[in-house]
């Protein structure tokens, strides 16, 4: 009898065990496919429990499972989609809508990977490249200003070793992808990092270039001093980016005046 | 002159008057401050966890505050008596849901 037992629990299967009594054999099916595929067990698990806790309807558990599915079939990172998912869920926003944000961030992602194959064949360098340029495109980049950047940096690094190009790939990523979460406008940003590569601007000084944008920010504050010592997150939504062009980084001309559209708003 | 003025004017209050939510970093923590004097219940969600609500500790009558580890990166909004609720943060990127997010990197 022990034996028996024992044997049963060994063989509980997590996915019934780890989902509630509403989950379809469908749900439960997909969810153990998601698994089949690589997914952590728990993961999905997870995922599928609060999507049904939320009254997701079959067919939204299983296109939010094919969009993540897919994805993984496509080489491309899942856990910023799944993130995406937790969000959604977070927010109480309608399945419909999570699915769709879910479709937006694997568009992004793929868009992205695409561009970083241009850069290097290294698979993890790849997808560091392609998570900067996908999180500067939900900051607000659009895809003809990261296709433009992307040429730009092609150019410079055509001659130089791998290394270099993706140092450089990064940093200019980085630097595009903050000044965008700052509130600079896309075409602005787009600007900026392409005259700053086109001047020469190498891995360093693309991060100078952000440092800088970083500590305009960090100024503003200042600015606003008499409102108290560590403030810092607290001010406008716009206004971000004076200062971020030109050669040398400091704080000269370019492109950066141009800032502050269509970041505010938000839930209040 | 005195038009340049207004406009300091209005730059120093646009930029200061909204500073309501700020952070302190103490070694390898940040507190995350919000002031919201009106709230009952503030939650902080981010995607360190998943967006699994974590309940703010009240400070005094008006200022809520949350730890978290100040070397990672994370997004962030806040659960204000049951609705979200985005404070005034600076680095921000939308959020697929016809809002947006607050982003916290280490070194701003």
């Amino acid at each position: 009898m022990a034996i028996f037992l024992c044997a049963a629990v060994a063989f509980a299967d997590p996915v019934d065990e780890g989902l509630p009594e509403t989950a379809t054999q469908q749900v439960k099916n997909s969810t153990q496919q998601m698994i089949n595929q690589g997914f952590n067990a728990e993961d999905a698990i997870n995922m599928t429990r609060q999507m049904l806790e939320n009254n997701f309807s079959q067919q939204n558990i299983l296109e939010a499972h094919a969009v993540l599915m897919n994805a993984r079939q496509q080489g491309l990172q899942t856990e910023p989609i799944m993130n995406k998912a937790h969000e959604g869920l977070a927010k109480q926003v309608q399945a419909g809508a999570v699915v769709q944000a879910m479709e937006r961030v694997q568009s992004r992602y793929e868009f992205a990977s695409q561009q970083a194959k241009a850069i290097t064949n290294d698979e993890a360098k790849k997808n560091q490249i392609a998570a900067i340029m996908a999180g500067s495109m939900a900051a607000g980049i659009n895809r003809e200003d990261a296709e433009r950047i992307m040429l730009v940096l092609q150019e410079r690094t055509r001659n130089m070793a791998r290394s270099h190009a993706e140092d450089l790939a990064l940093q200019t990523l980085m630097t595009t992808r903050t000044m965008a979460r700052l509130g600079t406008r896309s075409q602005a940003v787009g600007d900026s990092v392409c005259e700053a590569l086109q001047q020469g601007y190498n891995a360093q000084e693309m991060h100078k270039m952000r440092n800088t944008a970083m500590a305009n920010v960090r100024n503003h504050r200042s600015n606003a001093g008499q409102y108290g010592g560590q403030k810092s997150m607290g001010g406008h939504d716009g206004g971000s980016g004076g200062g971020m062009g030109g050669h040398g980084g400091d704080s000269g001309g370019g492109h950066g005046g141009d800032s502050g559209g269509g970041m505010g708003g938000g839930h209040k | 002159m005195k038009r340049y003025l207004v406009f300091l004017m209005i730059s120093v209050l646009v930029f200061s008057g909204c500073a309501s939510h700020y952070y302190r970093k103490n070694n390898d923590t940040v507190s995350i401050f919000l002031e919201k004097p009106d709230a009952s219940r503030v939650y902080f969600l981010s995607s360190l966890d998943g967006y699994k609500p974590q309940k703010a500790a009240r400070l005094d009558n008006r200022t809520w505050q949350i730890k978290a580890p100040a070397e990672a990166e994370f997004k962030y909004f806040y659960n204000v008596d049951g609705a979200v609720y985005l404070p005034d943060c600076r680095l921000k990127e939308k959020d697929d849901f016809g809002s947006q997010i607050c982003i916290y990197i280490p070194g701003l």
